[in-house]
This record gives structure tokens, sequence and C-alpha cells, in this order.
């Protein structure tokens, strides 16, 4: 954390709300994309977006410095995203055409990762491998395989031992080898 | 060879897959990899499974879509911010209200009940038991402004009618109705025509003379206490005409931070489009940086296209008055 962000944070915590304003600017786009990884769904994860900041902007004195800020964030969106989807029971509700419904202005795909449309087989069917995982072995895989985060790094934000992530993690990939059997070496 | 890969071999593969191995465990896992076929083709695998994981959609979500998102965010948070200057504002008004209360009970409470027994004894003399009085007495020797007080106090004073007379006195007149009916007049610097329009503007059930309250304080001095009682109209009554009154007044007097955030509060909140016009229009005549955010909110998300039109109009003219960099911040 630079010494401009903890500048920031520091004024946020005093009721400066251009501060708070800027720090959300500064981490924005990892929330959303955070967001919707957990939720596979543009419309959730704008609520999501909003939830989570809300609840930076009225918890933010009670940030201390012990870690990152963006580990502290990510803690707020995971817990945010379980319990948005205990209470929105919207994950069920997770389609692909929701998806296409969505303005295609607002999200771009990640040129990086673009695929070809007669992928969409193989898209569908890791989709739906990723959600039948059980949600803490699912959030642990998101955040090892689509946010790109060290086991460690996993283990600090869950606030779970580097084991507890790795047993997740296996057993997770256990479960997405054997549902995607028929799709490997496609 | 063994014939089946034990767990721990399995984990090891993953983590060695994920680059999570320390360089010791890495060396070790490799030799090991070497010498098993099978373990081969567990890896060869798993980096297959890993590899359709790249299928999951990787969306960037566009700058101008979290500029919508940071917008919504700062309306979200003014709206918390006001409810709660809302709740102090409301708070303050009781504690005017109570003032009032102060001033006709005094500090001196033993000398308020004396007088009271006094006036008790008084009334029970003169009223009560006329039979020891040779000289017969009314209600209407009690001086009117005590009357009235005192009715108000109970909350039991209605309405007639209410109206500037049209004498060129400049004097409000109120036909009032408690028990019986009777009438007070007096000039708008009087107290207690101060205190009879407040309490009507904020108790009358009837609309009109809320509205008619609400005019004639118009010609009051504007002080915090009509101030007050303005926004408080504004922000609790559900007739829109009274709440369109109040926000005209109120245009009358000096435009400061709590005019500003109120104004800010009907201009997202309220559902009549006159009364979220005559917000705009006082909010637009003393422009401040931070109003850039609220306006690109109505003027996107407003549902009155006058309103939108404006609302835009206005952040034209203030693009061009703030520094670019405060836009970049602020929108």
């Amino acid at each position: 954390m630079n010494q401009e962000t903890v500048n920031l944070i520091h004024q946020a915590q005093s009721g400066d709300a251009r501060a708070f304003h800027s720090l959300v600017a500064l981490y924005d786009k990892r929330v959303m994309t955070l967001a919707f990884h957990l939720l596979q769904n543009e419309q959730d994860a704008e609520d999501l977006y909003q939830d989570v900041f809300m609840k930076v902007y009225t918890n933010i004195n009670q940030f201390r410095f012990e870690s990152d800020f963006f580990t502290w964030l990510y803690r707020i969106t995971v817990n945010t995203a379980y319990n948005f989807k205990k209470r929105a029971s919207r994950y069920a509700r997770v389609t692909i055409s929701d998806e296409n419904e969505s303005d295609s202005l607002d999200w771009i795909p990640d040129p990086n990762t673009a695929l070809p449309d007669n992928s969409s087989d193989v898209k569908n069917a890791v989709m739906n491998a990723v959600k039948k995982l059980p949600q803490k072995q699912r959030t642990v895989f998101i955040l090892k395989h689509l946010e790109n985060l060290k086991i460690i790094d996993i283990a600090k934000l869950l606030d779970v031992s580097e084991g507890t992530v790795k047993k997740y993690l296996f057993r997770a990939m256990e479960k997405l080898r054997f549902h995607l059997k028929d799709y490997r070496y496609a | 060879m063994p014939e089946k890969i034990s767990k721990h071999l399995k984990h090891l593969s993953y983590l060695w897959v994920t680059d999570e191995l320390s360089n010791s465990e890495k060396i070790k896992f490799e030799r090991t990899l070497s010498k098993s076929p099978l373990l081969k083709s567990y890896v060869k695998e798993l980096q297959s499974s890993l590899g359709l994981i790249s299928h999951l959609e990787e969306k960037q979500p566009s700058e101008s879509f979290l500029k919508k998102q940071q917008n919504l965010l700062r309306g979200r948070i003014l709206s918390l911010e006001t409810e709660s200057i809302y709740s102090k504002l409301l708070r303050n008004i009781r504690n005017y209200l109570l003032r009032i209360e102060f001033l006709l009970f005094p500090k001196r409470p033993i000398l308020a009940v004396v007088t009271y027994l006094f006036i008790g004894l008084i009334i029970g003399r003169y009223f009560l038991a006329p039979q020891l009085s040779q000289e017969p007495s009314t209600i209407a020797e009690i001086p009117i402004e005590k009357r009235i007080q005192s009715i108000l106090e109970k909350e039991q004073l209605i309405a007639t009618n209410i109206e500037l007379k049209e004498n060129g006195s400049n004097q409000i007149a109120f036909q009032l109705r408690a028990e019986d009916e009777f009438s007070y007049t007096g000039n708008p610097e009087d107290n207690l025509v101060k205190e009879l329009l407040f309490y009507f503007l904020l108790n009358d059930n009837n609309p009109g003379r809320r509205l008619r309250s609400v005019k004639l304080m118009s010609e009051f001095t504007a002080t915090d206490e009509v101030k007050m009682v303005m926004l408080s109209a504004l922000l609790t009554d559900n007739n829109p005409g009274v709440r369109l009154r109040s926000i005209r007044s109120l245009s009358a007097f000096e435009i400061d931070k709590q005019i500003s955030d109120v104004c800010i509060k009907v201009l997202l909140e309220d559902d009549n489009p006159a009364v979220r016009m005559e917000a705009l229009k006082i909010l637009t005549k003393y422009p401040e940086d931070r109003l850039y955010p609220i306006l690109q909110v109505v003027a996107r998300l407003d549902e009155n296209e006058f309103i939108r039109n404006e609302a835009g109009k206005f952040l034209d003219k203030m693009g061009s008055r703030l520094k670019p960099q405060q836009i970049g911040k602020e929108s």
C-alpha cells in the first residue's frame, strides 16, 4: 500500500467524501471484476459492487492498517457475495440468456481470454462445473484461477490456514476433472 | 511403479501445475514425475482440465460503466448523509418547539404554579361560582394571546380562515375555533402570528390552510426558525403544492449548506417534477463542485425529460468552469 493510498484512507476515515471516492476509483475495477467472477452475472455484480462500497463507506473507520487495504476490500466483497447469494437466492437464477441480455457496451470481454463462438459448449460445461462446486471451494477456486492469487494470499484473505485453502482447491479440482472429463483435449 | 497415484502425490501434482511448490519440493516432485508414467498422465490430465478453465468468462467492466456505478454510489452515499441531516433537522425542530414550551413554562415552576393557582382561583371565583360575584365576567376577558397559547399547547386550535388583510396594513387575520369561534389579527413580526402559522403549516389537516400558512410565512423576516419550519414542510408535507410553495419561499433565503443539502435530497427523491425543478433551480443558482456528480445522475436518471435536459445544460456550463481534472475526479 503506497503512501498516497494510506493518506486517502486516513482522509476518508475523517469523513472526507472526496478521498473516499478517490479510493473507490482506485479499486473499483478489481472489485467489479471479482464480483462478476463470484456471481457470474452482470446485474448481480453491479448490486454487489454497490453493497460492498456502501459497507466500506460505513465501516471504513474499522480498517486498522493491519492488512493491505485491498485484502480488506476483497474480504468484504467475498463475505458480501456469500450473504448476497444467501439473501437473494439469485444464484439459481443465473442463466446464459440473462447474460446475453445485458448491455454489451458495459462489459468488455478480455481480449486475452476471448474465445471463438464454437467454444460455447465447453464454456457452458466449465461454467456449470464451477457453479456446481460448494461455495467455499468455488470461492477459493475463483480467487486462485480467475483472480490469480497465490495460496498464501487467499489464506490471509479468508482468514484460514494455507492447508485449508490447498484442501479446498484440491477438492474443487478433483470435481472439475470429473465434470469436464468429456471435454479434455477437445 | 504403484498402480494407483496416492492422494499426497495428487496434491503435489496440483501444486506443481499451479506453481505453488517451493524449489526443493519442486525438484523432489519432478524427480518422482520423471520416473512415473502414470503420474505424468495424471499431470497432463490436470493441465488439460485447468486449460479448460480459460473458457470461463473473463470480462472487464468498461470505464464508462464504472463511472456510472461510481455516480450511483455517490447518490446513495449522499442520500444516506442527507437522511442523517434530515433526522438532525427534525431534532432541531423538536428542540425549537421545546424552547417555545419553555417560554410558556418559565424556569421558575414554583412561581408558575402559584400564578396558575391564582388564575385558577380567579376563574373559579368569577366563572365557576358566579353567585359569589356581583360582576358578570366572560372568557373574553382573558388576554387573547394567553388564551391562544393555552389552546395551542393543548393542540385543540382549529383555523377556519387565514388571510392577509387587504387594507394595506400588511396584517394577518386568523379566524380561529376552539370551544367557540374567535379571531386574532397581528402583523408578520408578531411572535404569536409566527407561532400560529408554524402550527398550522405543520399540523393542520387541510392542505389549503397549510398552503396559505406557508405563503404568508414568506412575509416574515428570513430567520433560522422560519427556515427550519419551511425545510420541515418541504421534507414532510404530503401535498406537492405545499412543498412547492415551501421551496419557492426558501429560494428567498441565503442558500446555506443546510438548504443546499435538503434541495439535493428533494432533487433526487421528491416524486413531484415541479418541486424537483425548483430544487434544481436553487442548486444551480449557487453552483458548487459537489453538484457535478449529482447533476450527472439527474441528467441520466430523472424520469422527467425537461429536468434531465436542464441538468444536462447546467452540467455543460459547469464543465467549462471546472478544471478537467476536477471533472475527472467528480464524474
